[in-house]
């Protein structure tokens, strides 16, 4: 058996155990089914409102999607800036390590007084705790070129832009995909939490008015949808790298 | 006709050591210098003076009647250091082909040429990981000559490689330049390298880093590895070998 298809046997094993351990749980434990449903009651209340379902994982989606796309775009951006002027990295550095280090669940309700129930204090929050990640793993990425190579792209007379596209940037590929692994799925956490602040809308929403309304089989369907969400990513950013990084199996 | 390569009272510090003190040497066109000396004897800082990749602190150095950083900006400088200066993510031919892309210049060699007659025909489209150490020195070198570039600096090009794969290198480095005549500069730990390969052998001596002796080299070419099986190549190794014992002992 090859190795890939021993690994999508592992996820399939999984994914049929999932219900059958579950069950198990229900029926050993004797607990009410308020309090722990079986697969088959939440499985229902998935098929009945499903479109509720969809609607608000979209919403989830979309936020964390967009505070993860500027998350990358200015991490990146600034990761360069860092490598070609260190002087700016002096400067901010201090600056980051302060807003690294608020816990963001702190900061949430205060962009919420801030910027009231838009979508903004979601994107604010997805950023926050994705960009550093990011930011951390491209410049160790760009800082790590191969010091010999870099020799000999001066001694060839090439120019900046050249050193980077080939040099520095595929350097920096394996971190960056690193980096992803675990960011990106952080990005679907930081979207619920900051939906259990303010929002409307969103699977953190959906949470809070579950939890105080005792639908656990609405909690037990958001805890799957999110689990398949966060699996998806990890599978998503895993296909992604080993097309990108091909040559390594080469 | 003046002299390739032209050192006039060459000194460089690092702070409060003197790494070389007033180095003077010519090298004509098409010669073969090989460096040696004890480590911190200031081999491979000289060797990047030449490559503009050091400024001296005093003194002067021509390389073809102009400055290196001239010339380096003309594309006439080649380098190979002792570990190949390869994008991991690049296949061989790639990276041949990249010395091309970023100098722009129109040589007669072609990158695919040079691999067949490096004897790598089978391997262009191999990374640098899947290649033996010899192999990938063999692509590295083709990399840092392909531009026909009239100046070869090397830097232990084969001090990483076992003794049989050195030795025959060695051969297949003189015949290469056989074909294609430059004015080299080796640098090397190993006397037998030297006087197998060099027209002269410059011993270096440290502290400040200093030219202790010159040996010159006569065998005609080209140079096989029987020539290692003869007295006179035997009393020329030893010749070299007190010479470096004495600068020892200073």
């Amino acid at each position: 058996m090859t190795n890939v298809s021993r690994e999508s046997m592992g996820y399939l094993l999984m994914i049929v155990s999932v219900p059958i351990i579950w069950q198990l749980a229900v029926t050993l434990s004797g607990l009410q089914p308020f309090i722990l449903p079986g697969p088959g009651i939440v499985f229902k209340t998935l098929g009945n409102e499903w479109s509720n379902f969809l609607y608000h994982t979209g919403v989830t989606m979309y936020g964390a999607i967009v505070g993860y796309a500027f998350a990358n775009l200015f991490a990146i951006s600034i990761a360069i800036l860092f490598v070609y002027m260190p002087s700016v990295q002096t400067f901010l550095m201090p600056w980051f390590i302060v807003i690294k280090n608020i816990p963001f669940v702190v900061i949430a309700p205060i962009l919420v007084i801030t910027l009231g129930t838009t979508n903004m204090p979601k994107f604010i929050v997805v950023f926050l705790v994705t960009f550093f990640p990011v930011l951390a793993n491209v410049v160790a990425g760009l800082r790590a070129a191969d010091q010999v190579l870099l020799d000999r792209m001066h001694v060839l007379n090439a120019n900046k832009w050249q050193i980077f596209w080939k040099v520095r940037w595929p350097s920096a590929i394996p971190y960056y995909m690193a980096a992803h692994e675990v960011a990106f799925t952080g990005s679907i956490i930081a979207a619920i939490v900051a939906e259990f602040f303010f929002s409307r809308t969103g699977l953190g929403y959906l949470i809070v008015t579950a939890m105080e309304s005792y639908r656990a089989d609405v909690l037990y369907g958001v805890t799957l949808i999110a689990a398949v969400l966060g699996l998806s990513n990890y599978l998503l950013v895993v296909w992604l790298r080993k097309r990108l990084l091909r040559w390594q199996d080469a | 006709m003046s002299p390739a390569i032209q050192l006039r009272q060459l000194s460089k510090s690092f702070g409060e050591i003197e790494a070389l003190k007033d180095i003077d040497l010519d090298i004509q066109e098409g010669e073969f210098i090989a460096l040696i000396g004890p480590s911190g004897c200031g081999k491979t800082t000289l060797l990047r003076h030449v490559l503009s990749l050091e400024t001296a602190s005093s003194g002067e150095i021509m390389v073809g009647g102009d400055t290196p950083e001239r010339v380096r900006r003309e594309n006439k400088l080649g380098i190979v250091f002792q570990r190949a200066a390869l994008v991991p993510s690049c296949t061989s031919l790639q990276n041949v082909q990249m010395t091309l892309d970023i100098t722009g210049v129109e040589t007669p060699l072609t990158p695919s040429g040079l691999l067949d007659e490096f004897g790598l025909g089978d391997f262009k489209d191999h990374y640098p990981h899947q290649l033996s150490g010899g192999m990938q020195q063999r692509v590295n070198i083709a990399a840092a000559m392909v531009h026909n570039p009239p100046f070869l600096m090397m830097d232990e090009p084969f001090g990483a490689l076992d003794e049989m794969t050195r030795e025959f290198m060695c051969e297949f480095l003189g015949e290469v330049l056989l074909d294609n005549p430059k004015t080299t500069v080796l640098v090397t730990h190993s006397i037998d390298e030297a006087v197998m390969l060099a027209d002269r052998i410059v011993i270096l001596a440290p502290r400040p880093g200093r030219i202790s002796a010159i040996v010159d080299v006569d065998f005609p070419r080209p140079r096989r590895r029987e020539l290692k099986t003869q007295s006179a190549f035997g009393e020329k190794v030893l010749e070299v070998r007190r010479l470096l014992y004495e600068v020892d002992e200073s």
